[in-house]
């Protein structure tokens, strides 16, 4: 079996292994690290369930290979809080109620966030853009749409950065 | 599960070239296709080539009369390239309307063209501009009009073991604007029933200068609606977009399958060739007139 050597960090930790090449980013970190955080919906790039940041970059990591990784930074959801702090991101899904199975949750943060990097104030319109690789089957979205400008409005208005 | 392979990262094209040769190789770019058809148990290649780190083939090049869009640029690229250039604004939407966020920050402009599915989107704006692809083999490498490359439903004039080094665009007359017009199910993350891209020039008194109209989905391959050049000239108005529209539906050769009727997305042509032309005038500063 065709393996290789791959260095790369994942939530800014490094790690230096040796993969088999027709294993996927998603098997990686969910089978090999343990970061089961990244879901596995479709294993097609439809569902979004897997998107995690390479390179601050959303992309679906069923449709990355392993060896991909190497030499790039990941950022997966276990990434997002701040030790015991969660993200705003977080808790703002939270108090909007924007998760009911949470299955598409780790996804949808992981877009959002890639989203409010470079965007302090979506409207509803963008998000909609940025999360339309994301699929979820219970809220709706709506409240997934308030939960991300609440999150922005938590980011980036009270501490006067925007 | 995806069956083991043996994975190539060639440096060079002439590296990858060499590995091509070889009959159990596959070219993987973006993998956005491939990988999916690994998935499935539908493709177990040997060998991947993966072309995605050789330097010579990554971003998007301007030269004087010509855009080179290397084979490794990803949609995402193309968006932000073309973000601002009105004429190249084709492009940018059909990139902007392939699959998700996600798919498009890895999957490739080439890798869509190479798939040759008749719902590509970015086959019919390529068309518009005139475009030739630069191919290369270990037999050395030609220049091929975009035009000839399509052969039929995920069929190219690619040679075993030829690849795709890039797609030379040739830049429009000043001027001129684009858009491309997408109708599927679904807006994100969902095949074209039919698109639809055009380009248009205008003068001052809102006369063509220059018109090309491209389609998708409703043939075995993208086409170019015939005749078009005879309407340079003519005023923007709504009776010439009828014509368009009419030349369109009549000229384009659309199946009836479980995402459309034939019928459908012959209508359809027409709806959305109104509309592009519409969106090109509009990013022109320029009304379509009322016929007196
Ligand atoms: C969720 C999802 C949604 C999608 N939505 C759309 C959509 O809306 N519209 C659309 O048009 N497509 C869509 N696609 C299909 C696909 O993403 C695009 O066609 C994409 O542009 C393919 O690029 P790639 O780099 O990923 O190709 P790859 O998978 O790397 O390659 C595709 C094919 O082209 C060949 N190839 C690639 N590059 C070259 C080259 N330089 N020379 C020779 N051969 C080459 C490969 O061998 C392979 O056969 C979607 C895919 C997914 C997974
Ligand atoms: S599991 Fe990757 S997109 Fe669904
Ligand atoms: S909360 Fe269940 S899929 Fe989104």
């Amino acid at each position: 079996m065709d393996e290789r050597h791959i260095s790369f960090k994942v939530n800014g930790e490094a790690y230096a292994l040796t993969v088999a090449t027709n294993r996927t980013l998603l098997s990686l970190l969910r089978d090999t690290l343990k970061l089961t955080g990244t879901k596995y919906g479709c294993g097609e790039g439809e569902c979004g369930a897997c998107t995690v940041l390479m390179d601050g970059r959303p992309v679906n990591a069923c449709l990355v290979l392993a060896v991909k990784a190497d030499k790039s930074e990941i950022l997966t959801v276990e990434g997002l809080a701040d030790g015991g702090k969660l993200h705003p991101l977080q808790t703002a899904f939270i108090e909007k109620g924007a998760l009911q199975c949470g299955y598409c949750t780790p996804g949808m943060l992981m877009s959002a966030y890639a989203l409010l990097q470079g965007n302090h104030r979506p409207n509803d319109a963008e998000i909609a853009d940025a999360l339309a690789g994301n699929l979820c089957r219970c809220t709706g979205y709506q409240k997934i749409y308030d939960a991300v400008k609440e999150a922005a409005k938590v980011l980036y208005t009270e501490d006067g950065n925007d | 599960m995806i069956e083991p392979f043996v994975y190539y990262t060639p440096a060079a094209v002439a590296e990858a070239v060499q590995l091509l040769g070889q009959r159990s190789a596959k070219l993987i770019a973006g993998g956005t296709d491939v990988l999916v058809q690994m998935q499935e148990g539908l493709l177990s290649p040997e060998a991947l080539v993966d072309i995605s780190g050789i330097d010579a083939l990554k971003g998007i090049r301007e030269e004087t009369e010509h855009v080179v869009i290397g084979a490794a640029a990803t949609h995402h690229e193309v968006m932000e390239w073309a973000h601002n250039l009105p004429q190249y604004a084709a492009l940018a939407e059909a990139s902007g309307s392939v699959g998700t966020p996600q798919v498009r920050n890895i999957a490739t402009v080439a890798g869509n063209l190479c798939n040759a599915v008749p719902s590509a989107d970015l086959g019919a704006p390529v068309l518009l501009y005139n475009s030739s692809l630069t191919l290369a083999s270990a037999n050395g490498s030609r220049q091929l009009p975009a035009i000839e490359f399509f052969t039929g439903p995920k069929k190219t004039a690619l040679l075993p073991g030829e690849m795709v080094l890039s797609i030379r665009l040739t830049a429009p007359p000043v001027g001129c604007a684009s858009a491309y017009c997408k109708h599927g199910p679904r807006k994100a993350s969902d095949l074209a029933m039919v698109g639809v891209a055009a380009m248009v020039g205008l003068d001052d008194n809102s006369a063509v200068t220059s018109l090309v109209i491209g389609l998708n989905a409703v043939a075995p391959t993208p086409i170019l609606v015939q005749g078009c050049e005879q309407l340079v000239g003519q005023v923007m108005s709504l009776s010439l977009l009828d014509r368009c529209a009419r030349m369109a539906a009549q000229q384009c050769r659309p199946i009836t399958d479980y995402r459309a009727g034939a019928e459908y997305r012959r209508d359809m042509v027409g709806v959305l060739t109104k509309r592009a032309l519409e969106r090109c005038a509009a990013k022109l500063g320029k009304e379509v007139r009322e016929d007196g």
